[in-house]
């Protein structure tokens, strides 16, 4: 590709990225959410991590598939349950998941 | 909510000490992001300019992916556009805690990453900015000088020793300490499935902001959620 494209690439990018994540903040200013749309805000976040969860988990592109990293994230549910501690976790579910690319698992 | 061991007093000092296990992966996926920006035919410059200015693992890796692969500039940015739209309606729900006129408010916006967003949530609906900023910054310092490291010095592969598996897990531990109640295991699960069929038919990014919508059932809830 040409170092052009590149560059426009890193530019609209940019743009596109501060406007996302900048865009709810201007404009909502400081007024207070009434209790209903607090609601949806207390929501978000278990909506959104569970959201994440699944297709870093489960989804390859647009393709639902079973691999290593469906594996390490098993682990960790696992792992969480026998009450170990977030940095055990995570290093557990990296290190099945390595295992498994290794002996050639995708 | 409370991170791991991390108690108030909530301020940027202990959303840094938070964020500093994800800098540690960041480091690690920055670097594989330079070796495959650079492979891909980025110039070293461009990739490092990139990570600096857009700080967005997903968006990134999905544009050096499509160009390298021979697709237009407009594929590209939009596929980068949805893996990004999620953080509008995250925006929306953090406006209300930040400080200050619009541009600052909109800097601070600029710190919402999926983790700092997430662990800056007090639970009630409003967030801590401090916490935000400094969760946001030690990722931040990572990510930038893991693509640095990566595009100078191409020696490991992230992926192969799976670290691209941190995240979900730590994503998952996240999610363990919020499902307090039936009502968010029942969102948790709601937005699952919501992904999972969504997956097929969109394009990677889409699906989250699918399934962030489930959050809207708490307009129709007569307590608190």
């Amino acid at each position: 590709m040409s170092s052009a494209l590149a560059w426009c690439a890193v530019g609209l990018n940019m743009v596109v990225t501060f406007l996302a994540k900048g865009i709810g903040p201007a404009l909502v200013g400081e007024r207070r959410p009434g209790a209903a749309v607090a609601r949806v805000f207390v929501l978000l976040p278990v909506a959104l991590l569970s959201g994440l969860v699944v297709s870093q988990s489960f989804a390859d592109g647009s393709d639902l598939k079973v691999g290593a990293d469906t594996c390490g994230a098993i682990a960790a549910v696992l792992l969480i349950r026998c009450r170990v501690r977030l940095l055990g976790v995570v290093v557990g579910a990296a290190l099945v998941t390595g295992v498994l690319r290794y002996v050639g698992m995708a | 909510m409370a991170g791991d061991g991390f108690e108030s007093p909530r301020s940027w000092r202990s959303g840094m000490r938070a964020g500093a296990p994800f800098a540690f992966a960041l480091f690690a996926l920055g670097m594989s992001f330079g070796i495959v920006a650079v492979q891909g035919g980025f110039p070293a410059a461009a990739a490092m300019a990139m990570s600096a200015t857009v700080f967005s693992a997903p968006a990134q890796f999905a544009t050096v992916e499509i160009l390298a692969g021979g697709g237009g500039i407009m594929a590209a940015v939009g596929a980068a556009t949805l893996l990004t739209s999620r953080f509008v309606p995250m925006g929306f729900a953090l406006g209300p805690s930040l400080r200050g006129g619009r541009l600052r408010r909109m800097l601070t916006g600029q710190a919402s990453v999926d983790s700092s967003w997430a662990m800056a949530a007090n639970g009630d609906g409003t967030f801590d900015g401090e916490y935000l900023i400094g969760h946001a910054i030690v990722q931040y310092a990572g990510w930038v000088s893991g693509t640095i490291a990566g595009v100078v010095l191409p020696a490991i592969d992230a992926y192969a020793l799976g670290l691209d598996a941190i995240f979900p897990a730590f994503f998952i531990f996240l999610l363990a300490q919020e499902l307090g109640n039936s009502t968010r295991v029942l969102v948790a699960l709601g937005a699952a499935v919501i992904t999972l069929v969504a997956v097929p038919w969109f394009s990677p990014g889409v699906p989250i902001l699918l399934a962030s919508g489930i959050a809207l059932i708490g307009l129709r809830l007569g307590r608190a959620a």
